[in-house]
């Protein structure tokens, strides 16, 4: 992996008026002496006592089999509890409370967004509707966090969405 | 041994007359990475430390099944990333701990870790990054420590590269937001 660099981290800092780009924090953790130079050691160690557990227990033996088995069954019936579980109408909705989705409605007039596009930025994205609506309101003025918001809005529009899942869609 | 690339290392395994020899200075290679990026999320230098060990030992026993779809890199940091949020869920899942008391929790790790010198400003800007959504929290380290490219990140986390800047962006507002009102 090649890194951006610091001058980009800084730059990209700078941009945002930033203070973080004033001065590199170095997270200041620290470590027990020389845990590096046996970390390697420890691990080989710990891989080659797991082989050893492997070994002993033979994949034709009573024990490893009859495990296998239980296993097996465990998963096949979880899976299906857990399909049933999915496929229950109510759960959809839940996604979001309704009062998630009053307060989202609310305060997506207050931002001037449409309140179907911000549920979708919601489900589509992993920030949440605070994340988007701090940047309207905290930041209105501001030409990057629109930018922000533009790339939201763009990207929800190539995701490939499962249009059942999506709220608008129940609202609609 | 630094300057074995990836492919150089992955052929040295399969190849090799000593794969051990090969997953050695794999673990050399990126340990110090792989260590401080789950660090940086779990916060005591001893969970940090069995979960990097997790993780090689995965990477052990699946590297026999790597196809190279994506980078070691990438594939180590993606293991990395989910053994850290494993911990934290189960962490939480033990306790019954609702998400705020786990950032308090590892905001009380993070002052009662022997291994932290941090001062005053340091520990006050890392509350404000353990305040942080989880995934928000993965995105700032990635970008501001580790100086990772959107687009290595977006392999890692399977997102968007404009998503993970936007996501850095919201982040690094919220921390200066933390921090004043601090």
């Amino acid at each position: 992996m090649k890194k951006a660099g610091k001058e980009d981290i800084y730059d990209e800092l700078s941009e945002l008026k930033s203070s973080l780009a004033a001065d590199k924090l170095t997270g200041d953790f620290r470590l027990p002496e020389a845990y590096f130079e046996s970390l390697p050691q420890r691990i080989q160690e710990a891989a080659a006592s797991q082989q050893v557990i492997e070994n002993s227990l033979p994949l034709h033996s009573w024990i490893r089999r009859h495990a296998l088995a239980v296993t097996f069954a465990g998963i096949v019936g979880l899976t299906t509890i857990g399909f049933l579980w999915m496929n229950t109408p109510e759960e959809k909705a839940s996604f979001l409370s309704m009062d998630e989705l009053f307060e989202m409605e609310f305060f997506s007039l207050y931002a001037n967004l449409d309140a179907h596009h911000l549920y979708d930025m919601v489900l589509e994205t992993n920030l949440s509707a605070d994340d988007i609506l701090y940047s309207q309101y905290a930041h209105n003025s501001s030409e990057e966090q629109d930018a922000i918001i533009d790339y939201l809005y763009n990207s929800i529009q190539h995701y490939p969405m499962d249009t059942d899942m999506l709220i608008t869609a129940d609202i609609q | 041994m630094g300057s074995y690339s990836d492919a150089e290392l992955l052929k040295l395994f399969f190849e090799g007359d000593n794969p051990n020899y090969a997953f050695n200075l794999i673990v050399r290679k990126y340990q110090q990475p792989i260590y401080w990026h789950v660090r940086r999320l779990v916060i005591t230098h001893e969970d940090a430390d069995d979960i990097v060990q997790d993780v090689f030992l995965k990477a052990w026993k699946g590297l026999t099944k790597f196809r190279g779809d994506s980078g070691l890199f990438t594939w180590l940091y993606r293991i990395a990333t989910n053994e850290a949020l494993s911990l934290l869920k189960r962490k939480k899942n033990r306790f019954f701990i609702p998400i705020l008391d786990v950032e308090k929790q590892l905001i009380d790790a993070l002052e009662s870790d022997v291994y932290y010198s941090g001062d005053e400003i340091q520990r006050n800007i890392q509350k404000a990054i353990l305040a942080l959504p989880e995934k928000q929290r993965i995105v700032f380290n990635l970008r501001y420590y580790d100086e990772m490219k959107y687009e290595d990140m977006a392999k890692i986390l399977d997102t968007s590269a404009g998503a993970l800047k936007a996501s850095y962006h919201h982040a690094v507002k919220k921390i200066e937001k933390f921090v004043k009102k601090d």
